[in-house]
Formats: C-alpha cells, sequence, structure tokens
C-alpha cells in the first residue's frame, strides 16, 4: 500500500506478476541496476529491490517484490500482492500463451486485488519484433477496456523500462489530499500520461 | 521449564535494550511501568483467544509506543531512538508473553506436527528437480531442513511481531517462508509435476519408511532365503529415491514368512503375532542405515549426537531436555501407532537419572545466583532493580512457567524468534 511520510515521500509496494519467463526479473534489474542477463535465472528466492524515484511532486520509494512466474506457485500469489500499491502484469510478445496468462493476472487482481492498485500491462521483449505473436493493438484495447496503463517494454535494450515505473509512480494516489491542491491530485490525466508509440490511440 | 535466554538482550540489539531499560528506570516512567506490568497479568490470566490476542497486543504496543512519543522521557528524540524504545518494548513484552501465546492452543501444535510430518515425509522422495530447481540452487542442508514447530514460530511472527515493522524487505522474505509453508500444506502430484498414483505410492512409502516399515522382510528369526533378502537389499538401495519398492518387499514377505514369527524370550519359545516389535524395527533400521551411502544426512538435524558433555552449555541443557521430551513422545506415538505396548525405551532409567541430575543443576545455578529463568534470565546482565521495578512482585511469573511437553521454548528457538 502506498503511504506517506515527510515531504510527500511515498513508499509504495509493487508486485510483478506474469508467466514464467516473461521477462519479470529482467525488468527489474533492468530499472533497478540498468543490467541484463540473456540467461535470467528463475526466480525461487530473494527477489526483492527497492528504488527511488524523484518526481516533481513527490519522492516514490518503490518496494518491488518480484514473484516466481511458474503455475505451480500461482496460488501463492494473493501473499504477495496482498497490499501492494502497484502492480506490473508482464507478458513476453512472442507469447500468446504468455499473453492469455497476463489477462488472467488482470481478472485475478481485479477480483481480489486491492481496488486502488496501479496496474500497468508491460509486452515485454519487444526487441524481438520479428518474433512477434501479440498484436500491439490488441494489448492496448485490452488494456484500454481494463483500465490498465499498456506499454511495450525491452528489458535487453531498455527501451521503455524506466518509463513505465515512473508513469506507475505517477499514477499513485498522492496521500494526503490537504497538502495538494486538487489538480496535482489528478496526475493521471490522460493529457499528463506518457505518450508511448506503442499505444492505440 | 524456561529456556535460558539469558544473553538475548546483549546478543541481538544492545543498544536497543538497554535504551529502553534506561528509561524505564527513571521515575517517570512508573506510569508506563504500571501500564506494561497491568497490560501482562491481565493478558496472562485470559484463556487464549486466537481471534483477539494478536490484536490485544499490537493495539497495547501501538498506544505505547505512541505514548512513548509525547512523553517528555523522549522528548527531542530522534526517529531511531524512538523506534528502540518500541523495539525494547515489544521484545519486553513478548518474553513475558511468550508461554502463553507459542503453540499455547491444541490447534498449533497439532499443526506443528502434521507439517513436519509431512516435511519429513516428502523429503524422502522430493528431490530439487521435481521444482525445475537449478543445481546452483540445490543446497542439501536448506532442502532437508525440518525446523520443528516452524507453523508455529511464523504464527507467532505473524500475529506479534509489531505490524509497523514487519513491512518491506523484512515483509517480503516473511512472505517467502509463510509462501513456502503454504506450499508445502498444499504439496499434491501436481504441484509435484507427477501423476497422482505415483505421488499417493510414493507418500505411502515415505511413511512406511519414516516408520521403518518398509524394511521388516528381514527379521533375524524368519531370514531364511538369503538370495532373496540380497535381492531385496539391493532394491532398497536402488530404489530407494526414485521409486518405491514395497511391492517387492511385500512379496518377499509372502513368500517367506509366516504370519506368527517365534521369538526366543527368556529361554521361552513364544508365538507372537507378525507385528513386529519396536526393537526388530530398530535392529532393522539400524543396520540398514549402516549400508546408506547418505549415512549424515540422517544426523545433520540432531545436533547433540556428536556432542560431549563438556561441549554442552546451560542452555544446552534446555534444548536437549526438550529434544528429549520429543523424542519420547515420537517413540511413544510410533509405539502406539504400530500397536507395539509393553515396550519401555531403552536406557529410560538412565535418562530418568539424567533429569534429575538437569533438575539439580538447575538448583545449583540458583544457589550460584545464576537465574535459570528466561523471565528473569534476560535482565541479569543489566541491573537487578530493573528487574524488580519491572517485574518484581508480579505473581503471573509463576503461572507462566508450566509449559506442557512440546511448547517449551529452547534457548536456540527462542533466539530466532524474539525480534
Amino acid at each position: 500500500m502506498a503511504s506517506a511520510g515527510k515531504n510527500n515521500s511515498i513508499n509504495a509496494k509493487l508486485v510483478l506478476l506474469g508467466d514464467m519467463g516473461a521477462g519479470k526479473s529482467s525488468l527489474v534489474l533492468r530499472f533497478v541496476k540498468g543490467q541484463f542477463l540473456e540467461f535470467q535465472e528463475s526466480t525461487i528466492g530473494a527477489a526483492f529491490f527497492s528504488q527511488t524515484l524523484a518526481l516533481s511532486d513527490a519522492t516514490v520509494k518503490f518496494e518491488i517484490w518480484d514473484t516466481a512466474g511458474q503455475e505451480r506457485y500461482h496460488s501463492l500469489a494473493p501473499m504477495y500482492y496482498r497490499g501492494a500499491a502497484a502492480a506490473i502484469i508482464v507478458y513476453d510478445i512472442t507469447s500468446t500463451e504468455s499473453f492469455e496468462r497476463a489477462k488472467k493476472w488482470v481478472q485475478e487482481l481485479q477480483k481480489q486485488g486491492n481496488p486502488n492498485m496501479v496496474m500497468a500491462l508491460a509486452g515485454n521483449k519487444a526487441d524481438l519484433e520479428e518474433k512477434r505473436k501479440v498484436a500491439t493493438e490488441e494489448a492496448c484495447t485490452y488494456a484500454e477496456e481494463n483500465g490498465l496503463f499498456f506499454i511495450e517494454t525491452s528489458a535487453k535494450t531498455a527501451i521503455n523500462v524506466n518509463d513505465i515505473f515512473y508513469e506507475i509512480a505517477r499514477r499513485l494516489p498522492r496521500a494526503q489530499p490537504a497538502q495538494n491542491p486538487a489538480g496535482m491530485v489528478l496526475s493521471d490525466r490522460p493529457a499528463e500520461r506518457l505518450q508511448t508509440s506503442s499505444c492505440c490511440s | 521449564m524456561e529456556s535460558g535466554c539469558g544473553d538475548l538482550g546483549s546478543s541481538t540489539a544492545p543498544l536497543t535494550w538497554h535504551d529502553f531499560l534506561e528509561r524505564m528506570r527513571q521515575p517517570s516512567a512508573a506510569d508506563f511501568v504500571k501500564s506494561i506490568k497491568s497490560f501482562i497479568v491481565t493478558f496472562s490470566n485470559k484463556a487464549p483467544d486466537l481471534e483477539k490476542d494478536s490484536d490485544a497486543v499490537q493495539e497495547f504496543l501501538a498506544d505505547m509506543e505512541d505514548a512513548f512519543r509525547a512523553h517528555k522521557l523522549w522528548a527531542g528524540s530522534s526517529e531511531e531512538e524512538l523506534e528502540s524504545a518500541g523495539e525494547g518494548l515489544e521484545k519486553y513484552v513478548m518474553t513475558k508473553l511468550f508461554n502463553r501465546v507459542f503453540a499455547s492452543v491444541p490447534e498449533d501444535v497439532n499443526s506443528d506436527e502434521q507439517l513436519f510430518e509431512k516435511m519429513a515425509l516428502l523429503q524422502q522422495f522430493v528431490r530439487p528437480e521435481n521444482l525445475e530447481i537449478k543445481p546452483a540452487f540445490h543446497n542439501e542442508t536448506s532442502w532437508l531442513a525440518n525446523p520443528p514447530q516452524l507453523h508455529s514460530n511464523l504464527l507467532y511472527i505473524q500475529r506479534y511481531r509489531r505490524k509497523s515493522r514487519l513491512v518491506s524487505e523484512a515483509a517480503y522474505f516473511f512472505t517467502n517462508i509463510l509462501s513456502a509453508e503454504t506450499f508445502i500444506w498444499n504439496i499434491d502430484a501436481q504441484a509435484l509435476s507427477m501423476d497422482e498414483i505415483e505421488f499417493q505410492k510414493k507418500m505411502n512409502c515415505a511413511r512406511e519408511h519414516l516408520l521403518g516399515l518398509s524394511t521388516n522382510s528381514e527379521n533375524p528369526v524368519s531370514q531364511t532365503k538369503l538370495d532373496g533378502t540380497q535381492k531385496t537389499e539391493e532394491i532398497l538401495k536402488t530404489n530407494r529415491l526414485s521409486d518405491c519398492y514395497l511391492p517387492a518387499i511385500r512379496q518377499q514377505n509372502n513368500s517367506n514368512q509366516a504370519n506368527e514369527v517365534s521369538m526366543n524370550l527368556g529361554g521361552q519359545n513364544i508365538l507372537i503375532p507378525r507385528k513386529q516389535s519396536v526393537s526388530d524395527l530398530e535392529n532393522k533400521g539400524s543396520s540398514d542405515l549402516l549400508k546408506d551411502d547418505h549415512l549424515i544426512r540422517y544426523f545433520q538435524q540432531y545436533p547433540f549426537l556428536y556432542a560431549r558433555a563438556g561441549d554442552l552449555s546451560v542452555e544446552d541443557v534446555e534444548n536437549l531436555l526438550n529434544c528429549y521430551k520429543k523424542l519420547v513422545l515420537k517413540y511413544i506415538s510410533l509405539s502406539k501407532g504400530m500397536g507395539v505396548i509393553n515396550e519401555s525405551l531403552p536406557g529410560q532409567n538412565m535418562q530418568m537419572l539424567s533429569k534429575t541430575e538437569t533438575l539439580k543443576e538447575f538448583d545449583d545455578a540458583k544457589v550460584l545466583g545464576i537465574n535459570s529463568e528466561k523471565d528473569e534470565g534476560i535482565y541479569r546482565e543489566d541491573d537487578v532493580s530493573i528487574e524488580n521495578l519491572l517485574s518484581g512482585g508480579d505473581d503471573s511469573e509463576t503461572k507462566r512457567t508450566s509449559g506442557g511437553l512440546v511448547d517449551n521454548p529452547s534457548a536456540e528457538r527462542e533466539k530466532e524468534v524474539c525480534p
């Protein structure tokens, strides 16, 4: 849950969900450490990261909870997304199966997750255009219908990786309306949103 | 019996603990001391209530922290100092309430036993490969770990660790272990990418192996067909970890074992039912063990096996006693489960003796001024007057020292669960 401290600093728990091999851990590693491993190990344990982003109106400290994508751990996911202020649901643009799994995650979060959770859909491995199986328009339409922020990313080339975290940071509710003029609370207006070339218009 | 938690305060967070005691020593803290004592007494005298207990403690800690913040004792203090005070308070309160809240209801105790058993069974046949765990993570020590009272430990942290401090990275790692527990509870064929029948078969094998039953073809009296026996041995060795060897053994039972076994007891030949005695199983088990290539694995969870008397500390005595009680319980349960009666644990008299000596040792310790009680123990390095101030005349003290057989905290575990 996002919680505000002094000087409008926000602690926000962010959870990554998605199919095994979609690139959840790679996205985080790229974002937090600027690294990319071609053969990232499956996530089975310690995968907690924190990263602070300075925005004009707030400092957002993300506490990032990575999760294991294997289906056998699916039933444990609620323990991880409980209380999360944000979620990135990751799929692999070269795998329709991973996109279907992403939709399932979205449904699950809509049903059981924190209702104020900021959700982003990340079509990862955007560098593999020649192997693409999931059309950008399809994902974008789905995201719009479900009120998600959508962007295609590549942990490998770093494209849009920082952007997705910044955009989530912008959309997090600012804690105390009294300290903020109403106009600033609504920082997630379409006009202020990150313009992404990958999204349908 | 209380565990020796004597160096807890000084070994884990000396500054925090010292700071807390220091402030509580001030005259202006008298009201705090009164509130804390009163809460502990009231809480201790109530029957356990899983629904309300955790909330009551969390609420009390939160209220006290707020009160600290507003009090002149902490005027001008940094957030860190206030945090320290909160930690100190939590440690104090929870040390006092430990026996009252830890594994204090039958459900928790049962869950501990069940989880322990399930892990012991799974450890016999689940391999890292079943969970697609890469070789880099094939750490046998953690893979084969089976910490006793795991469930109660996790519940204790979940319920009583101050919620405002179980956040961020600590919360993440705690969630990992909680989810591991949940995963183990729910492990079924599917979770291991196994066929349902195969999974059931392996669970049954593991259960029988755990009880020593899978090796019952080799009663010394009836062991006549050496060839067959050797064959069984081979099957045992090669199939132990990969497949169920039980059918082969059953077959052998039928072929070379009568329904009754003749045993020579005290010069008399007595016919007893085919069900084996505990000592038969024990003999069989030990001869099997000796043939095992990975013998050491079975002993890794018994830290005292290779210890000498001189290596033991006073804390170890508590721990050992605890282990002994568990062992007895397990032994009796196993015997009962097998329908074997009238068998006493070998060397029981000796163990009774050592138990007496243990008690005597504690008496001696008291004479020497070494207080073996956990509650007092944590203060003895600080200041006796503080101890008197905080808990002197607290008549609920003695009520909480009557822990049952299984829920006695050991010194080791205490360190793990104490925040």
